[in-house]
């Protein structure tokens, strides 16, 4: 009988088919006949999104019991293991429903928990989270957590994502250091917290957009991929040297985004021609920077210098208002650097000023194995003049094209 | 190693998972995966040739011979295709093309759509 083969599949098989559908068609499919009653109810990935329903006739009150009903359902008649699931609709604000989900997770081996409030207040974590010890990957928007003091962090956790969140200083230290698998962190937007010490011996992944006073990195060997964005320019922590402090730890850090006003961190206190230690692994690196800031463009050539394989770099600049802070007429050069491996360069939102031609000019003739700089200017005004200084400059490398890109 | 079975396979002659036919579809997959990875656009318009040509029984043992051989991403593409078919369609669409027949008691499917009334909302018609 070749009829209905389909319903005999093996069950990771059909639970394969049935979690490429949104839960609401899987869910359906409990109709189709009496062996498929069940069938949706094994699955272990459960996503509740946009998708599952759409609410925009519905006014709030409607809206919070529709969704309720549908997550208690689909949970009640579940079956079996849950190792994900998603929370994030648009019309969801911090129902106290919420925590008796999480209640329900904690008491099925939960691995992957993600939860976003679209709407209103940050929403309070219950205490039943911190008891999740499966918990491989948790993403969090627009919440707080207040551990219980009992928690001594997640040991499976491997990826932590936290954006539009509220931690106090220790709680944050003591969930990093505790979590001793951790390989990825993202935190974005967050406050109740302002020193970033990160102590994770095997985080890999990094990236971070914030307002923070401090950062530093302790047994952090295996971070190869950093990006941070600091979005605030006041700077009130002097340090000896914050660029010193900052790559000292990261020995072997392969790619570095450096955002917003990160580079004017980095470049206060001592900032050396070169770094003690070179990184020989930084292979692309980006940089937002103000030109008219005579230690940052410093700090930048500074990290340019110690970074002898690196292939791609990104400088987005940023004019500021204020009068230059010191200029930059003539970089001294060290003629012993060399940017050897450098093959694509971008340069995004010049004017044309004096210190971005130098920098040009510089990475022009230090780069002998260029391929393609693109540079595109902010704005139209001075474009022509722009081109003529671009046209002049040597090149170290016989194939380099320059390309100029309209604003 | 991708075919650790295949070569179990061939070397059985009794074989009633994998039929010749089911075979001369799946083992070339790899090569065409590979050829069309990068491009989407390719690989949906291959799925939708799939399907047009496909009977979805024969849907359902090209999903038998992936398994059994242990090819993980011909499995994906084919559940995939199969999902992608009955997204969005009527109860009586997805039964016609599993091939399957409604055996609820009288009251009982009428009681069950109740039940799940949220899921039902906003489906193609036939």
């Amino acid at each position: 009988m070749e009829l209905d083969e389909i319903s005999n599949l093996p069950g990771h098989v059909v639970d394969q088919i049935l979690s490429q559908l949104s839960i609401r068609e899987a869910v359906r499919t409990s109709v189709l006949s009496s062996k498929w009653r069940y069938k949706w109810a094994t699955l272990p990935n459960l996503v509740f999104d946009n998708e599952c329903y759409s609410f925009s006739s519905l006014d709030q009150t409607a809206v919070k019991s529709k969704l309720v009903n549908i997550v208690d359902h689909v949970l009640l008649l579940h079956n079996g293991p849950i190792y994900k699931f998603k929370l994030s609709h648009r019309d969801l604000q911090g129902i106290s429903d919420i925590d008796r989900w999480i209640l329900h997770l904690s008491r099925h081996s939960i691995q992957e928990f993600i939860l976003e409030i679209w709407k209103g207040q940050r929403y309070k974590m219950p205490s039943c989270l911190f008891s999740c010890q499966h918990l491989i990957h948790l993403e969090l928007f627009n919440c707080l957590l207040k551990p219980p003091s009992t928690f001594k962090g997640f040991k499976s956790l491997k990826s932590l994502d936290l954006q539009h969140v509220t931690l106090a200083q220790h709680v944050f230290e003591n969930l990093i250091s505790s979590c001793p698998l951790l390989e990825r962190l993202t935190l974005m937007n967050f406050d109740g917290f302002t020193y970033l010490n990160i102590e994770a011996p095997n985080l890999q992944f990094f990236d971070i957009g914030g307002v923070f006073n401090d950062i530093s990195f302790e047994n952090a060997f295996q971070l190869a991929v950093v990006s941070i964005g600091l979005y605030d320019k006041r700077q009130s922590h002097a340090n000896s040297s914050n660029l010193l402090k900052f790559f000292v730890h990261l020995p072997h850090i392969r790619r570095l985004e450096i955002q917003s006003y990160f580079l004017k961190y980095l470049s206060i206190g001592f900032v050396p021609g070169k770094l003690p230690n070179p990184c020989f692994n930084l292979n692309y690196l980006s940089i937002r920077i103000n030109f008219n800031d005579v230690d940052e463009v410093l700090t930048a050539l500074c990290i340019l210098r110690s970074s002898p394989n690196l292939q791609e770099l990104e400088v987005l600049a940023r004019p500021e208002e204020q009068a230059a802070v010191g200029t930059v007429t003539n970089i001294k050069e060290d003629n012993n650097w060399s940017c050897h491996q450098l093959r694509l360069v971008k340069i995004l939102g010049i004017s044309g000023i004096k210190p971005e031609l130098n920098f040009i000019n510089l990475l022009l003739s230090t780069s002998p194995a260029l391929e393609k700089m693109t540079v595109k200017p902010a704005s139209n005004n001075g474009g022509w003049e722009l081109l003529k200084d671009l046209l002049r400059f040597r090149r170290a490398s016989v194939q380099a094209e320059i390309i100029y890109m309209d604003p | 190693m991708k075919f650790c079975t295949v070569k179990q396979y061939f070397d059985d002659e009794n074989n009633n998972n994998v039929t010749n036919g089911i075979a001369t579809t799946v083992i070339p997959l790899p090569n065409k995966h590979l050829k069309i990875k990068a491009n989407n656009k390719e690989m949906e318009q291959y799925e939708q040739e799939l399907l047009r040509n496909v009977m979805p029984q024969e849907l359902t043992k090209l999903i038998l011979a992936a398994n059994y051989l242990n090819f993980k991403e011909a499995l994906d593409f084919f559940c995939r295709t199969v999902a992608n078919a009955i997204q969005n369609k009527s109860v009586d669409y997805v039964r016609k093309f599993f091939g399957l027949e409604s055996d609820f008691e009288p009251g009982e499917e009428e009681k069950l759509c109740k039940e799940f009334a949220w899921s039902f909302e906003g489906v193609d018609e036939d």
